[in-house]
């Protein structure tokens, strides 16, 4: 973890930056932290004896949080324990989501573990409830952009939000959503 | 996911930093727990005038024992709403000192005093008061308003410490709560403060503690 504080003076610049409106320096500044988050969390997940196939889920989540959670972030104090924070926050997030995936995986049903199975498919009945489940915000911008194909533009209109805010929503629904069905099969 | 979408939702993101006109700040947190807790204490301060009409109005406010009473109670609502604001920052980390401490030692002094100059016949008497429970359960319901108020708010942050920061709101509410109760029913003891309202704050703080893992995710 000692190389994340490398980057302190310039991940602190950039942000500041951002703040103050500078795509460029935020675009660059979430792909360093997206690198840097990447091993980190692949280490730490490895370190735990757990796999790292949703490593890059976690890096997303984390982008997300730091978007969303910006303004909580003092430009006067380091940003480094910031993001670790927020990472660690979200690493540990996965982790609980995980054991409970596992724990509904093996419960009950360690006789059809082994037996072959069918190709993926998951039932649209499935995908109604699960849906049903999500936050509202996120149930409608899934639904306007994934099921009835809307564009992001008329969904935005269609649900007085913000392009932006229907895109996180959409993204967030999507890894909510894939989460649970993930649990089921 | 993949290293793909990931470099999408990084250019969806800076699009969005790119149009956005106001900075982002941490004082945005505070002005929202501030108007949450304006809001609900004047909804709380609503019920209590119109509800709560058999009490003694502001009748009693000169009192010392209501003034060390409104000392503790504020002096507990303001520690824990700089706590949970401190809280509201990812990396913090607990502070040392738990928050109810001046005001615990501001009520310990009180009934230090209460007890030296009453006589022991009468402290019981003192504590359990004239209507207790309907005092319990009315600071109790009345918190509600401001605890799910200070919830609210603090959902703007990004707390790690979900169940603390829950308690913290609790307080928050309780604290303001009980302050605002003492106008409508300014007992005549701190005695009576400490066995009723005491644990009507810890009843609140404990029912923000439980809910704040939930409502706190984020």
């Amino acid at each position: 973890m000692g190389k994340l504080t490398d980057h302190e003076q310039a991940w602190a610049a950039a942000m500041r930056a951002a703040n103050r409106g500078c795509a460029q320096s935020y675009d660059r500044l979430l792909h360093e932290v997206a690198a840097a988050l990447r091993v980190v969390t692949a280490q730490d997940f490895a370190r735990r004896g757990l796999g790292t196939g949703d490593v890059e889920d976690v890096v997303q989540e984390c982008l997300i949080a730091i978007h969303l959670k910006r303004h909580t972030w003092d430009e006067d104090r380091p940003f480094v324990p910031w993001v670790r924070a927020i990472a660690h926050h979200k690493m540990i997030d996965r982790m609980r989501a995980r054991l409970r995936a596992r724990e509904v995986a093996l419960d009950g049903h360690v006789d059809t573990i082994a037996a072959p199975r069918e190709p993926d498919r998951i039932p649209d009945a499935a995908i109604a409830r699960y849906l049903g489940e999500l936050p509202p915000g996120q149930r409608a911008v899934v639904t306007a952009l994934a099921l009835d194909g809307e564009s992001v533009g008329t969904a935005a209109r269609k649900l007085n939000m913000s392009a932006g805010a229907v895109r996180v929503a959409m993204h967030r629904g999507l890894a909510a959503l894939a989460l649970k069905l993930g649990k089921t099969s | 996911m993949t290293v793909q979408s990931t470099e999408q939702l990084i250019g969806r993101l800076a699009a969005e930093v790119g149009a956005s006109q106001r900075r982002p700040r941490m004082r945005s947190v505070a002005r929202r727990l501030a108007l949450a807790v304006s809001v609900s204490t004047l909804l709380v301060l609503l019920i209590l005038l119109t509800l709560f009409t058999g009490g003694a109005h502001f009748g009693h406010g000169g009192r010392l024992t209501v003034l060390v009473s409104l000392g503790a109670t504020l002096a507990l609502a303001s520690a824990a709403s700089a706590a949970a604001l401190a809280l509201s920052r990812p990396e913090a980390s607990r502070s040392a000192l738990p928050v109810w401490v001046p005001a615990a030692i501001v009520l310990a002094l009180g009934i230090a005093g209460e007890l030296a100059l009453v006589p022991r016949s009468e402290w019981f008497a003192r504590m359990v008061g004239g209507s207790p429970l309907a005092c319990f359960l009315s600071v109790f319901a009345l918190s509600l308003p401001v605890l799910a108020g200070a919830l609210w708010a603090l959902r703007a942050g990004a707390p790690t410490h979900p169940r603390r920061s829950g308690a913290l709101a609790g307080m928050l509410a309780g604290g303001v709560t009980a302050a605002l109760y003492l106008l409508h029913c300014p007992g005549d003891s701190l005695l009576y403060t400490l066995a009723w309202h005491v644990p009507a704050l810890l009843l609140i703080a404990g029912l923000g503690a439980a809910l704040g893992p939930r409502v706190l995710r984020w």
